[in-house]
């Protein structure tokens, strides 16, 4: 009798074990990643400040506008259809921003764009010069950006615009190829190039000395470099583009002082990851797309993760399978993913923010 | 106790063996030459005994024509043992041929059989004369197939005939040369083979083919005074290139694979079942285009030949990474490639008719790529491309479709100049790059010009020259118009050119315009002239949107021909080459879908983006297109789903 008590209890308390484990899975796959609430559709949503009280947005008609404490006001103006992106740095003094007035008719990877640059909140964007990729520099006194058909990276000094200087690259492999830009110092840029066999090196200019060194030069012609600087640590990625050359590194080096033989290795793996890497958002964590296919089912699988450069640790932030790029919007970091902006890390609430402002103002 | 049975089981076994043994070595002894001699020793003594026949009744040659005084004619058996001895087994082993009477004589008919005497001429013959007295003789090969043929095989005369120089081309084309990738499917298809009254007249092609073959490598080895050898090798070559020049590529290969591996299934199966596309280009199976143009740009050549292709075909398979270096020199596009073995999975599924070789790296405009290479599959067009014309072709495609259509603002380049008479600015319309044939090609435009404006002669002509190439103290450059340019740098929209005549530099002409259009429509006003409806108009093309993954499947199953086309945003299609870095950021990028890859980890699609290498498909997985289209849907001014099977 003991006995059969025995097996009803261990019986019973099987399935109690049972259930909850499937309730935990449940709960697991119902975790969803928060999505970005605004008041604006997110297709038209071009930045919005950490602190939410600027808000940069296209509409339809051609116009960028600016709203902020609930006014809104056009900032540019453009033809019928056109495309504007707005980025900034950590610096968080200036944006960049893009316009193409001719996005939805003429499809050019190298086409070049209007470039304005502009403070926060600034209604009167200064326009710099037609190119692409615009990236700020130094505290973001400086801009610079890449004319693809010659080949060029331009360099503007935002305080002073006569001072200004261009790096001509070597590249003729790749015609879509777009370099990374650092500039560690005034005088000290690192720049990405390729040489006639399609191999890409990390190039290290002294614009005092007039001097080229080349850093780093990647093994094959199937692995790209990828370079993100954050106060005084220049991260160096290594990813390969194809099956062929295999493996992700990343690596730490002084921004003052870049000896890629003593860079220190924070990441490496076998596979193929996608890279795309954000670094600027705060001093101990990286991000980038990693590849995360199952070895056992051999399904191709991507996401979003964060690599701590103390620890060494990875952490993964998204689940949605297919993630293939992150952006770090003013301190947010959101994968675009599928009609839906989702924020990885940062408030991701956002259409209260210019309530709690203008409750604030109603006060004063 | 285990070795004790160990050792009894060896010595009964070492019984058994050494009994044997004794046994075989009595019998040897017993019997004579034969049993332990080897093959070759019999053979050789063979060839003695047939020799001596061949010689003894040589002296009895005859003509026979009464063929009705004639009766139970058949072959010597001696005769018959040299067939055994010298022919290959792969002909002698089928079962058709010990059991068919007339199938064993169309072997040697086609001289699939030799004798010790190598190639039948004569044949050594018995047969029973009018007074029913046995007789023996020695024939040619033609009195006795038409003494034989008078009294039974009729058939084989029939099909001797379909296979006559005169109607053999057109016999072979009636023939199907049925290929199958299932193994057993083609065991049964040799058999059917073996089995077949053709195939020994189908054989001698091949065996005509051989013969050639190894006459052309001998031939100029041979003696001077080797007059025999040398006219019979004349001989050979000669119905090498007849059979050559009547019998189509594919069927040669077909018939020459069947008749080396009649006996053979496994041999004969493996090229038909062999999964590379190399092979199958090689074979005739896949089109030749979907390697050629690779291989042309690699071994830097106009033309190339099959032993090209065959090197091609061999690096490719070996070298997997080589195809991610090699393929598009001069013909810019995004770069690095993929590699060859992922290519042969792409390139055999893919449907999209590429017989010529395009450089999107020169187009600044892909939208202009994708509708060329749209258009070239609609109406198979093949081009000798070169990186001289690439950039001509594909824009000149591009404007007659909408000049055809009366669209003439979808293409506003145009090159002006100051008319030195009315003082007025004039401009002309033109299409960058260089084409003789063509009023609107570059070259031909400001060849007009000079014409007009700077006192050219009207049959002066334009070079596009790059200017690594121009040197103007080099005498082929002193006179005449040229327009240099850096090739390196040039593209719609930046192309830094110097037009020089007769050494003087002009220096009015402005070059101006870009072509903007809709590729799908973006709004409702504009509609008749987007790109994809000017396309459909113009060629009746009918098009389905395409929202899923077993829609694609269903649409390329139901249309063999039809393609799939749209534009997503490159950040999503090609993330390893392109980022993102502001929200909504999205480089449009147009695409062409042609084939779907089932592997173990599911199903790849055969995607070509339009600043890709049109011969270097890569296998995409249809979750990034997903995205990538919804990514741009999103910034659509009419939020259209711009994914769309299209066909004729």
């Amino acid at each position: 009798m003991a006995s059969k008590n025995n097996s009803v209890i261990l019986f019973l308390l099987m399935l109690a074990m049972s259930i909850v484990k499937t309730s935990a899975l449940v709960y697991e796959k119902k975790k969803e990643l928060p999505e970005m609430a605004t008041k604006q559709a997110i297709n038209n949503l071009r930045f919005i400040s950490k602190d939410g009280k600027y808000t940069y947005y296209q509409r339809r008609s051609g116009s960028l506008l600016l709203s902020t404490n609930y006014k809104v006001q056009e900032v540019l103006k453009g033809k019928l259809g056109s495309q504007y992106l707005v980025s900034s740095t950590h610096a968080r003094k200036k944006l960049v921003i893009t316009q193409d007035e001719n996005f939805h008719n003429f499809f050019a990877i190298r086409k070049p764009l209007k470039i304005y640059v502009s403070d926060f909140g600034s209604l009167s964007p200064r326009y710099i010069a037609a190119g692409t990729s615009p990236r700020l520099h130094m505290d973001d006194n400086w801009i610079s950006w890449f004319n693809p058909q010659a080949k060029v990276i331009n360099f503007l000094n935002l305080r002073n615009s006569a001072l200004g200087f261009e790096i001509r690259l070597a590249t003729k492999k790749n015609p879509y190829f777009i370099p990374e830009v650092i500039m560690s110092s005034d005088n000290l840029i690192y720049y990405t190039d390729l040489n006639s066999k399609g191999i890409p090196g990390l190039i290290e200019y002294d614009r005092k000395n007039k001097k080229v060194k080349a850093i780093l030069k990647a093994n094959a012609a199937t692995q790209k470099i990828e370079l993100c600087l954050y106060n005084d640590k220049l991260y160096i990625a290594e990813f390969a583009m194809d099956s062929a050359a295999t493996g992700t590194t990343i690596t730490m080096a002084k921004r003052y002082d870049i000896d890629a033989g003593k860079r220190k290795i924070l990441y490496e793996s076998s596979k193929n990851d996608l890279g795309n890497l954000v670094c600027s958002i705060n001093e101990s964590n990286i991000y980038f797309i990693k590849n995360t296919t199952n070895k056992d089912k051999n399904i191709l699988n991507y996401e979003a993760v964060q690599l701590n450069t103390v620890t060494k640790t990875i952490k993964p932030l998204s689940n949605v399978k297919y993630a293939t790029q992150i952006i770090n919007m003013d301190g947010r970091l959101i994968l675009p993913y599928r009609e839906k902006l989702y924020v990885l890390l940062g408030d991701h609430n956002l259409a209260s923010i210019d309530q709690l402002d203008n409750k604030k103002e109603v006060k004063k | 106790m285990w070795h004790q049975f160990s050792l009894n089981q060896l010595s009964l076994k070492s019984k058994v063996l050494i009994l044997g043994l004794g046994l075989l070595t009595s019998q040897a002894f017993a019997n004579g030459p034969g049993a332990l001699e080897t093959l070759e020793t019999l053979v050789q003594i063979h060839k003695t005994q047939y020799s001596k026949l061949y010689k003894k009744i040589e002296k009895d040659t005859k003509l026979i024509t009464n063929f009705d005084e004639i009766s139970d004619v058949h072959l010597d058996s001696y005769f018959i043992k040299s067939l055994l001895f010298h022919s290959g087994q792969k002909y002698l082993s089928l079962e058709k041929a010990r059991k068919d009477e007339c199938f064993f004589y169309s072997l040697i008919e086609n001289d699939l059989l030799k004798t010790a005497h190598g190639k039948i001429e004569n044949l050594i013959i018995h047969y029973k004369d009018k007074k029913k007295e046995k007789q023996s003789a020695l024939v040619s090969k033609e009195n006795f197939f038409q003494l034989i043929y008078s009294k039974k095989c009729f058939n084989n005369k029939e099909i001797g005939t379909l296979f006559n120089d005169k109607n053999v081309a057109a016999t072979i084309t009636s023939v199907n040369f049925p290929v199958t990738k299932i193994e057993k499917e083609c065991e049964g298809i040799l058999q059917d083979w073996q089995s077949n009254p053709y195939t020994p007249y189908i054989c001698k092609i091949s065996e005509a083919e051989q013969s050639g073959k190894y006459a052309e490598k001998r031939i100029d080895r041979l003696s001077s005074k080797n007059f025999r050898k040398k006219r019979r090798f004349q001989d050979n070559i000669k119905r090498k290139k007849f059979y050559s020049k009547h019998v189509p590529f594919f069927q040669r290969t077909y018939i020459s694979n069947l008749c080396q591996n009649i006996n053979d299934s496994q041999k004969f199966c493996s090229i038909y079942l062999a999964k590379d596309v190399w092979t199958k280009i090689l074979n005739g199976e896949k089109p030749a285009y979907l390697m050629s143009y690779k291989c042309k740009n690699i071994r830097k050549k106009k033309n190339i030949t099959l032993k090209d292709l065959k090197a091609c075909a061999e690096k490719f398979d070996k070298e997997p990474s080589y195809c991610t270096l090699n393929g598009n020199d001069k013909l810019s596009s995004l770069y690095p490639l993929q590699d060859c073995k992922s290519l042969s999975d792409a390139l055999n599924k893919s449907r999209l008719k590429t017989n010529y070789h395009d450089c999107p790296g020169r187009i600044d405009n892909q939208a202009i790529t994708n509708i060329h290479r749209i258009l070239n599959h609609i109406t198979d067009n093949k081009s000798d491309s070169s990186p001289e014309n690439c950039a001509f072709e594909a824009n000149n495609n591009f404007a007659k479709l909408n000049f055809d259509y009366k669209n003439e603002k979808a293409w506003p380049m145009k090159i002006c100049y100051i008319n030195k008479v009315t003082n007025g600015e004039v401009c002309e319309i033109y299409i960058p790059g260089s084409n003789s044939s063509s009023k609107l090609s570059e070259n031909n435009v400001v060849a007009k010009i000079l014409y007009k404006n700077e006192g050219a002669s009207d049959k002066e002509v334009c070079k596009l020259v790059d200017s690594k190439t121009y040197n103007p103290v080099r005498l082929e450059f002193r006179t005449g118009c040229f327009i240099i340019y850096d090739r390196d740098e040039c593209s719609t929209l930046h192309c830094p050119k110097k037009v020089v005549y007769n050494k003087k530099e002009i220096k009015n002409l402005k070059y101006i315009g870009i072509p903007t259009f809709d590729y799908f429509p973006n709004s409702f006003t504009n509609e008749k002239f987007s790109a994809v409806n000017i396309l459909a108009d113009t060629y009746k093309m009918t098009r389905r949107n395409i929202r899923n993954l077993t829609d694609l499947n269903f649409y390329f199953k139901q249309f063999k021909t039809g393609i799939v086309h749209g534009i997503g945003c490159a950040e999503d299609l090609l993330p390893v080459f392109f980022k993102k870095t502001s929200l909504n950021s999205c480089l449009p990028l147009p695409f062409i879908i042609d084939g779907v890859v089932e592997k173990k980890n599911g199903k790849y699609l055969v995607f070509r983006s339009s600043i890709e290498d049109v011969h270097t498909p890569r296998l995409m997985k249809w979750n990034f297109i997903f995205s990538a289209v919804a990514s741009y849907r999103e910034l659509h001014p009419l939020s259209t789903w711009v994914l769309y099977g299209i066909k004729k």
